[in-house]
This record gives C-alpha cells, structure tokens and sequence, in this order.
C-alpha cells in the first residue's frame, strides 16, 4: 500500500517542537511493541497515556487506515516511514528571555512553516541573561540577535562618549 | 590552563556545536559545520580542545582539560590552528604545553611572538652537512660516541640505568659554549619534574634552559603536544641564530599517550595496539631537528630522544621506530648499572652515525684505539675466567682496561671538558699511570680536572697542546709534563 505523503505530513504537522518529537517518537514506539503486550486498554487510550490529544488522534486513524489498506505489513511499514520522517526533521533551537506562552510557540511555529517549509521543528530554551530578541542556532549555525549583544556592542563602541554623558 | 573568550568566538564564528559524548580526552562534538582538522576549539568553560576528527554532523575534539567536559556543554571555533608564545622570555622557565608558565606567581614576561605547534619540517635545500662536534662533557660519548651539532641521537635504556644524569649533563656541557637548552618533560610525576629542575638549578643553568612539562594525571591531549611544543620553541632560538640542544624524555611515555588517544577514538590498532601513524608521529617530530642554513648563518638543533626498554629489550616496536628515523643511539645497560659502572653506557651496542665526521683527526683515532682496546680486551675477560694462569701481557691489558675504566667512571664530575679528556686519555694510555692504584688514578684525575678549571694558564698549556697533536702518538710523545704527581711514576719527572 502507498503511504501517501499526505498522511505523514499531516502527522508532521501537528509536531511543532522537539519535545512533542520525541513524544511522538515515544508513541511510534509503544505502538511498535502493542502486538506483543496483553491488556484491555484500547489502542487510543494508550496512545493517549503518551502523546498530546491532537498528535494521538492523527496517529490512530493514520495507522488504523494503513492497516485495513495493507494489514499486519501495511501498520509496519506505516510506523517506520512515521518514524524515518520524524528522525529526519530538522531543529531551530531559540533561546528567548522568556518563558513561551502556547500563542507564541504557534506563531513562531506558523513563522517557521511559512518561511522554511516543511521539516522543521522548534526547541525553545529559557535564557532570561538575553534580556529581548533571540539566540538562533540551526545545523551547528549561530546567530545571535538579542539585547544582551546589542548592548555589550553599544558600550564598547560608544564607551567615551557615555562616559561624557555621565560625567557631566 | 589557557582559557579563551567563548562569546567572542562565538560570535566572530557563527557556528556552535553541542558535546555529545565525553570519552576520557576525547569530545564528540555535533555541529561546527566548518571546522578543520587541528582547529582550535574552545569549550564554554573557557578551555580548549584541538579537532582530530571530522564526521558527518559531528566532530571529534581532543581536550586539553584535566576535567571532563560535561555533555551538553557549548563549544565554539577559533578558526586558528594552535599556536605557542615564544620569546627570549621562555629562558629559565617551566612551561606547560600550551605556552603558559606552571608557576602562578612566575608568569611570562617578553614573550610577543606566536608560533604553530605543527609545521611541516624544513626541506632539504636549508639544510646542511654536520659539520661541528656536539661536545657532552661525558668522556665516554665525546671520544667513543661522538655526537654533531644537528644530530638526532637516541638514548635508550631501562628506568634508573643514568639516562637523566646523562642528558643533563649534556645540557650542561653545551650551555656552557652558548647553546640554548630545551627540556621536555613528558608525562612523568611532580617528583621527577621538581628533582630536574632542582639538578639545573644547582648547575647553575636554569636561566638557559625551558621545561617544557607535562604531568602523569594531565590530560592525554597535554602529554602529546609537549614534544612538539618544545621542538617549536626550539625552532624560534635557531631562528634567532642559536643552537639549541633539545631533550625529549621520554617518547615511550608519549606513545603509550597516543595509544590511548586512538584506541579511545576507535581507530583500527596495529601492531601492539599502537595506531597505524605512531611512525609518523615520532617522525615528523624528530625530522624538526638538524643543521640548517638560516639568514644568521649555520645553525643546528640537537635532538636526544630518550626511549625506555623493559630488561634491555632493544627490540620492541616503539624503540626499533625511534633507532631507525635517529642518526645513532647510546645504550644504557642495566647490567653495567649494576655494576657500577657511570656511566652504564655499552659503547658495543650503542651507535653514532654521523657524529665521527665532525671529530678531528686525533679523536677520531684515539675512538678507534679505545674501541679496538676495549673489543680484544672483552675477548681476554672470556679467557681470564677460566682461572688459569695469567700471561704478563694480559695482567698488563687487563690493568690498562682498569684505568681505561676509571677514566671513563664520570661520578663525580658533571663535565670534563674535550681537551683534558684528550690529555687524561694519554696519561691513562701511557705507561706513566700503570704502576697507580685506583685510587691514586683518581686523585690525579681530579686534580687535573681542578686545574685545568682553576689555573688559566694550565688550561691554555693543555688547550695548545692538543691542538698541536694530530695523532696519538704526537699526543703521547710529551704527556708526561702533565703528569700530577711525577715522583710516584718510575722514569724521569718533569
């Protein structure tokens, strides 16, 4: 059976940051192993144990339709391309001053899909000594656009005419 | 420990890696899209690391952290290469590996230069033949072994055989005639280190000699750099026109270092365990040393690598490396050692490959008679032991031999400059000494030593006499006016 790309990336599309990756990792897993576990949970109610509500719904009817399409093979085959796909997605880690709100993860998150694609996720750092702005780092790149710089730069470039100014 | 500016590299960059994994010296790094092989790296602690490896995504960094790097820490390029301060500063010094002084409260001072650690050892065209005797003070070596300025001469043998007693009076001895002194000291205990520079000290050759140090507990990546950093600051005094005399004790110690660098790293062992390159290690190391035609005219570095055997073994991997990239080896036996022999050198099994060429007629043929002496003097010894009665010819070989080794016994003496060597040698050789006892050959040896160290005019006497000799049987012909004490000798006295 054809897994379309459609199907995973709808998937991917609802993992915004590293740590709802490794969370859906974490459910490819569980779902890797349910064959050969005994229990009257239902499927859904595992997935649920493990991932967001959003990510876990997807996850359920992508598997449950790669299954009835392909059976045992198909569900196999459905969890690694899943997996394989979540692997290769790529982080822009940001460190801000301060602790993002679930608004500003989505629209930094809308930001990144709009201007680089798909594939991409974020993983967002607290660094309250920035004080505004940003650090960026991405595949070993970095760049730093924060207050922090700005002002270090602005005292060492302006440092004697500040002095003036506070010794007038 | 030297420590960089991590946010300014960082900046200046704009690359940044992550540590993934921490292996003893060993740092995987992921990121640095655009680090080199042998960059500088710097740690967010401030401290520093030299890539050795590049992989897809990641980078392997050597550390030269005595602590572990944590994982997780941020690292950043330098985009240099590792670099050494040198200057005329570094006399007197103990430095570690990186350049800087061990000495908190002795920090250097007129040191403005920097240079890599690494370079590519000068061609052929800059350099030239050996033509200068490298003089010792150590009779033994001067007269059987005889060393030349720019040559690269292996000392070999078990620990505690007198191998350090040996090169620091070696160092004493070119000091002395202006040459700059260069120790390094790798991975060997505080003990060693302190007792080293204590020796130079008390010689009074501290202030023209850097030590170059690294502890046993260092790190990995500090054990192996001191070699190649002492043979740059070598580098920077030939180039101010001096010759340098370099040590490097010991090479074995550094092999072991590299060893465990590459088995860390993964890389495929060969024979002994030892990387593939471990040749080319000491190789490219030692080929930094010679005689070379520089703008301020002939200038040569000396290389003494010091190598450790277990029980006299001569043939193991690391020793047979380090005899075939030298130009000769001197060997320490333990067996002489413990017979009390200083020093415990076996002029049999050591070898001088271009030493000879540098030595003047008269030496030259004062070596050969020594050698061929002492050759058919061993053969005699065989004979001897059966316990039947001796020959009058071989009781007076096996005299001669006798004081032939009290003159070669260099306990007492750190140095014995090469013109009284010449002129004790004829006393020893003639017959004016036979009927002396040990002791009374002794008491000779060291008054002529004292003279020639305290009386001008004694020392120009001897230094014209040899000059005028040209053979030993011109040197032999009027010895015994330097004969000490003359009424104890049958014949005449001068």
């Amino acid at each position: 059976m054809a897994i379309t790309q459609k199907t995973i990336s709808s998937i991917l599309r609802t993992v915004r940051t590293k740590d709802e990756r490794d969370q859906a990792e974490n459910a490819v897993s569980v779902l890797e192993g349910t064959p050969y576990q005994a229990g009257q949970d239902s499927l859904e109610d595992v997935l649920r144990r493990v991932v967001p509500l959003e990510i876990a719904g997807v996850i359920h009817k992508s598997m449950a339709d790669a299954e009835r399409a392909g059976g045992e093979e198909g569900r196999k085959e459905f969890l690694k391309t899943l997996k394989d796909a979540l692997a290769a997605l790529r982080v822009v880690r940001l460190e801000l001053a301060i602790e993002p709100t679930e608004e500003l993860i989505e629209h930094i998150a809308d930001w990144i899909l709009r201007d680089l694609g798909e594939g991409f996720i974020l993983d967002i750092g607290f660094d309250p000594s920035v004080l505004g702005g940003a650090k960026i780092i991405f595949d070993g790149r970095y760049v730093e656009k924060t207050f922090d710089a700005e002002l270090r730069s602005l005292f060492v470039s302006q440092r004697e005419d500040l002095v003036k100014e506070l010794m007038r | 420990m030297l420590k960089l500016d991590f946010d300014n590299f960082l900046n200046a960059t704009g690359e940044i890696g992550f540590v993934e994994r921490s292996l003893a010296s060993l740092v995987y790094v992921n990121g640095l899209p655009g680090a080199g092989l042998q960059e500088l790296v710097v740690f967010e602690s401030g401290e520093v690391g030299q890539a050795t490896a590049l992989f897809e995504g990641s980078v392997e960094i050597m550390s030269f952290s005595r602590t572990p790097v944590k994982v997780g820490s941020r690292v950043a390029r330098t985009g240099r290469l590792l670099e050494v301060p040198v200057g005329e500063g570094l006399l007197g010094t103990v430095i570690n590996p990186l350049g800087h002084s061990v000495n908190a409260l002795k920090p250097l001072m007129n040191v403005h230069e920097m240079r890599f650690v690494e370079v590519v050892p000068s061609g052929i065209t800059s350099r030239s033949r050996i033509k200068k005797s490298l003089e010792t003070g150590v009779s033994m070596v001067d007269l059987l072994l005889p060393l030349g300025k720019g040559q690269r001469e292996l000392v070999i043998g078990d620990q505690k055989t007198g191998k350090s007693r040996f090169l620091l009076r070696a160092l004493l001895a070119q000091v002395k005639v202006g040459a700059v002194g260069v120790y390094a000291i790798v991975g060997k205990d505080q003990i060693s280190i302190k007792q080293i520079e204590t020796t130079l000290s008390e010689m009074g050759i501290l202030g023209k000699v850097v030590l170059v140090v690294s502890n046993g507990d260092d790190a990995a990546g500090m054990i192996y750099l001191t070699p190649y950093t002492a043979m740059t600051i070598a580098e920077y005094f030939r180039d101010m026109g001096r010759d340098v005399l370099v040590v490097l004790d010991d090479l074995t110690v550094h092999a072991k270092t590299c060893r465990e660098i590459a088995l860390l790293g993964k890389r495929f062992p060969g024979r002994n365990s030892y990387p593939g390159d471990i040749f080319y290690t000491h190789s490219r190391l030692l080929e930094r040393a010679g005689n070379f035609l520089t703008t301020r005219g002939e200038v040569a570095i000396t290389c003494i690598p010091v190598v450790e055997t277990v029980q006299g073994d001569m043939t193991g991997y690391i020793q047979t490396n380090v005899m075939s990239m030298t130009d000769g080896h001197i060997f320490f036996d333990h067996n002489l050692f413990s017979e009390g022999r200083r020093p415990a050198i076996d002029p049999f099994l050591s070898v001088t490959r271009v030493g000879r060429q540098t030595q003047t007629q008269l030496k030259r043929e004062i070596g050969k008679e020594l050698i061929t002496f002492l050759r058919d003097v061993e053969k005699l010894h065989n004979f001897a032991s059966f316990g039947a009665e001796l020959g009058e010819h071989i009781k007076r070989a096996l005299a001669k031999e006798e004081r032939v080794r009290q003159f070669f016994d260099q306990t007492a003496h750190d140095r014995i400059p090469g013109p009284l060597q010449i002129i004790i040698f004829g006393l020893v050789w003639s017959e004016l000494w036979e009927v002396k006892s040990e002791i009374e050959i002794r008491g000779d040896i060291q008054k002529i030593i004292f003279q020639y160290e305290s009386k001008p005019d004694y020392r120009k006497r001897v230094d014209a006499y040899v000059q005028s000799c040209n053979s030993v049987g011109a040197l032999l012909k009027r010895i015994d006016g330097f004969n000490t004490s003359p009424s104890q000798v049958p014949g005449e006295a001068k």
